[in-house]
């Protein structure tokens, strides 16, 4: 092996692209038109938007799509200074080629703060005479309806099982890998939907052995975040707060997982935990409440240590 | 009239009331300086509040061993020029007396060093114009100087933290550090000591009125006695009214001391006061709060509520940072301190060691290496089209290929143009074999171009 999978099995073109029939159908129209609206895909991760993205472009601009194709993304650089400068600056240079545009990919376009997505508005209008946008979002309602309505949307589901299946078959075949039916299931089942999930849990897989039953793949794609997570949980329901705080200090520091990333692992967690029901959801409304504050501005070392100490009075309600 | 913290300084460490186990610290490292070669440690670090016996300590040392004493204070800038040069008449080589006769070092004594005050080294200043009243460079000659002498050295400060800070990092392997504790004063020694004072000055005062000015100090002998002066000014008795004379001092509260005040009791006044002369931002402050709750508050309900009130607390102080509000300090600050001291519901007995945030140190000392996730990070996603946040999801997937297939490794490196570190940090063990493989790889190009080309030739 000599790439990473999620690239090295990328769609080269639109009708390579997993799933979608109709989405694909409409994008290949405007690629034979040579002409598009600006878009808005939206829809969960590793559905395929910046794959279809990546396919127009090459379809488009052949030989010349890395030049005419620029990609940004929005939730490493999501304030209005990128708006006002790289964007713009990409945006108003002539395309290369024959095609008359050339397209800026903004991915993760919901990152994007208001005051950005406000700014983005104009330079969307202004220069689309030579350039054309492709947004994706996780959820189109959070980009804001100006924006929408100059959009043309499509969404995106999650992939079936089936799709999944059949796109993790072709690529083991390739690899000469030799699949049991098992590890098929765990794949889907870990994937749920999400490609880019089940082609890594495939890779990973086959760094370990060619052979691969379900047991391999649960070993090779256990991960410890989400065990160390339920760990800091049960610690604070126990009632053992300083042991729980430093296993939260890991996951920032060692980890580098943003306190937003943590209160989403948690919010899964929860449902596995040996509590009474009714707790589950004292603590799934905590976690909302500690999610609200990070979006206020709460800092999210302080705001989680103050939802595990909540925990942690949680557990003492119903502890013996 | 005389300074009485001057006229009554110890002529003795054994005058010097209290921290009995600090001072015998002391005089076992000044005996190791009587063999002929100087000890491993040549410089001590004397560490604790005002006005409870350091410097008296450190002159008593001087005293009772016979060395001479070289004294440099706040009051003289010390940069690295100054120092170096005090150092090189003083610690390393020759010297004079105080009063200016020269004395060889051959038949002359030790001299000691003393640096006061020494957590005040002003390094950077923009409001002194003139740059050779700053203490440029001053950490550095101190430890230079240190590693050099063949003299003893004692540094004196209130701070510790902030004389170890930066480059004075080294300064913990040099020094033998020794700290001096106010708790370890007993009142009833202040107050005997003030009585002696009063029998030798004849002057009568209450017991009543001792015993409250001890009390009031908490430790810092040095008020004590100055307190017990203004109180004797023009007269020689004095009776138990006249205590409203004695005013509150402003002393330097460390952030130790407001944390004591928030944890041990509900007491507003001295909690505002204290937080006041601390002297640190909110958004510093709260971290100290916050990493000291669980140590204090043991039982949940209490900490839970604790920390309802802190987590209220940086709400505001991220709105006013974001807004620009600082009014919103205010309240933000009420709730972290005196909120969190109402937290209670009974005070805890237990003695606490407060400590620094660790979360800042941590976050100070991993910095590295979270620089340099983040730059592999940047770099899996540019390659993955992904943003750095995505990318670091299947960080440990990418991490575990790459060991579990050394090829795939070989082929990231070009990919993604890691470097050194980065292959470290991904590659883990197998970093070494990777390496090793592309240099391989490389001479075989080589060699492979070259055969090319003498093909091409012939």
């Amino acid at each position: 092996m000599n790439n990473i999978w999620i690239e090295k099995y990328r769609p080269k073109s639109l009708k390579e692209v997993v799933g979608h029939k109709e989405i694909v159908e409409r994008l290949s129209a405007y690629v034979r038109a040579r002409n598009l609206p600006h878009l808005l895909f939206a829809g969960p991760a590793g559905t395929g938007k910046t794959s279809c993205a990546i396919a127009i472009a090459r379809e488009l601009f052949g030989d010349t799509w890395r030049q005419n194709f620029h990609e940004l993304n929005a939730s490493d650089e999501r304030g209005i200074n990128v708006v006002r400068g790289k964007i713009k600056d990409f945006a108003r240079t002539a395309p290369i080629g024959d095609v008359g545009f050339k397209i800026i990919f903004l991915d993760e376009a919901d990152a994007l703060t208001s005051d950005a997505q406000a700014a983005l508005r104009r330079t969307m209008e202004m220069y689309s005479h030579i350039c054309r946008f492709i947004l994706s979002a996780n959820y189109s309602s959070k980009i804001i309806e100006p924006i929408q309505s100059r959009c043309a949307i499509f969404r995106f589901k999650p992939l079936r099982d089936e799709d999944v299946r059949k796109l993790i078959l072709r690529i083991a075949d390739a690899e000469n890998l030799e699949l049991k039916e098992d590890a098929i299931d765990a794949i889907v089942f870990l994937s749920r939907g999400d490609l880019r999930k089940a082609i890594n849990a495939l890779q990973v897989a086959a760094s370990v052995s060619k052979k691969i039953d379900a047991n391999v793949v649960y070993e090779a794609t256990s991960s410890v975040r989400p065990e160390e997570i339920k760990c800091i949980v049960e610690e604070a329901l126990r009632g053992k707060f300083l042991s729980a705080r430093e296993g939260l200090k890991d996951l920032f520091i060692k980890y580098g997982l943003s306190g937003e990333d943590i209160l989403k692992q948690m919010h899964q967690v929860i449902f596995d935990l040996a509590i009474p029901e009714e707790k589950k959801i004292e603590m799934v409304e905590k976690i909302g409440e500690t999610e609200f504050r990070l979006v206020e501005g709460g800092d999210e070392k302080i705001q989680l240590e103050a939802l595990l100490a909540k925990f942690a009075l949680i557990g003492k309600s119903f502890r013996p | 009239m005389e300074d009485w913290t001057e006229k009554y300084r110890p002529k003795s460490l054994d005058e010097v009331i209290g921290n009995k186990d600090a001072k015998n610290i002391l005089r076992k490292w000044a005996t190791s300086w009587n063999s002929s070669r100087p000890p491993e440690k040549k410089a001590v670090i004397i560490y604790g509040k005002p006005g409870i016996g350091k410097t008296s300590s450190a002159i008593a040392l001087a005293k009772e061993n016979g060395w001479i004493v070289i004294e440099m204070n706040a009051s003289d800038a010390r940069n690295a020029e100054k120092i170096r040069r005090i150092a090189t008449s003083g610690a390393l080589n020759e010297s004079f007396g105080n009063d200016g006769s020269f004395i060889p070092s051959k038949y002359g004594r030790r001299k000691l060093i003393i640096l006061d005050e020494a957590d005040n080294l002003y390094e950077r200043s923009s409001e002194v114009k003139d740059s050779s009243m700053l203490d440029k460079g001053g950490k550095k000659a101190i430890i230079d100087t240190i590693k050099k002498t063949n003299q003893p050295i004692i540094l004196i400060a209130n701070d510790l933290y902030e004389l170890l800070k930066g480059s004075g990092e080294e300064l913990r392997k040099l020094c033998i550090m020794i700290k001096f504790d106010e708790r370890q004063i007993p009142k009833y020694e202040i107050v005997s000591l003030l009585k002696k004072i009063c029998r030798m000055e004849n002057i009568q005062v209450d017991v009543k009125i001792l015993e409250m000015v001890a009390e009031r100090c908490k430790g810092d002998v040095r008020s004590a006695i100055k307190d017990l002066q203004s109180i004797c000014i023009g007269r020689n008795r004095v009776e138990q009214s006249t205590i409203q004379s004695i005013g509150y001092r402003d002393r330097e509260n460390t952030v130790f001391d407001v944390l004591k005040d928030i944890f041990k009791t509900k007491d507003f006044q001295a909690i505002k006061r204290g937080y006041e002369v601390a002297n640190e931002s909110p958004e510093d402050f709260i971290l100290w709060v916050s990493e000291n709750i669980p140590l204090e508050y043991l039982d949940i309900a209490d900490l839970a509520r604790a920390y309802d009130r802190i987590s209220k607390a940086d709400l505001f102080l991220g709105r006013a940072r974001r807004k620009r509000a600082y009014n919103l300090w205010s309240y933000a600050v009420d709730l972290m301190s005196c909120g969190v001291a109402v937290s209670k519901a009974r005070p805890y007995a237990v003695n606490v060691r407060y400590s620094f945030p660790s979360w800042l140190r941590e976050m100070k000392s991993s910095k590295e290496t979270r620089d340099l996730r983040n730059s592999i990070l940047k770099k899996i996603g540019r390659f993955c089209h992904v943003s750095a946040r995505k990318a670091n999801e299947f960080l440990d997937e990418v991490r575990k290929m790459s060991q579990g297939d050394i090829e795939l490794a070989c082929s990231l490196v070009k990919k993604l143009e890691l470097d050194g570190d980065e292959m470290k940090y991904l590659f883990g063990e197998r970093a070494v074999e990777v390496e090793k493989l592309l240099k391989k790889g490389a001479k075989e190009d080589k060699t492979r171009k070259l055969v090319m080309e003498q093909k091409k030739l012939f």
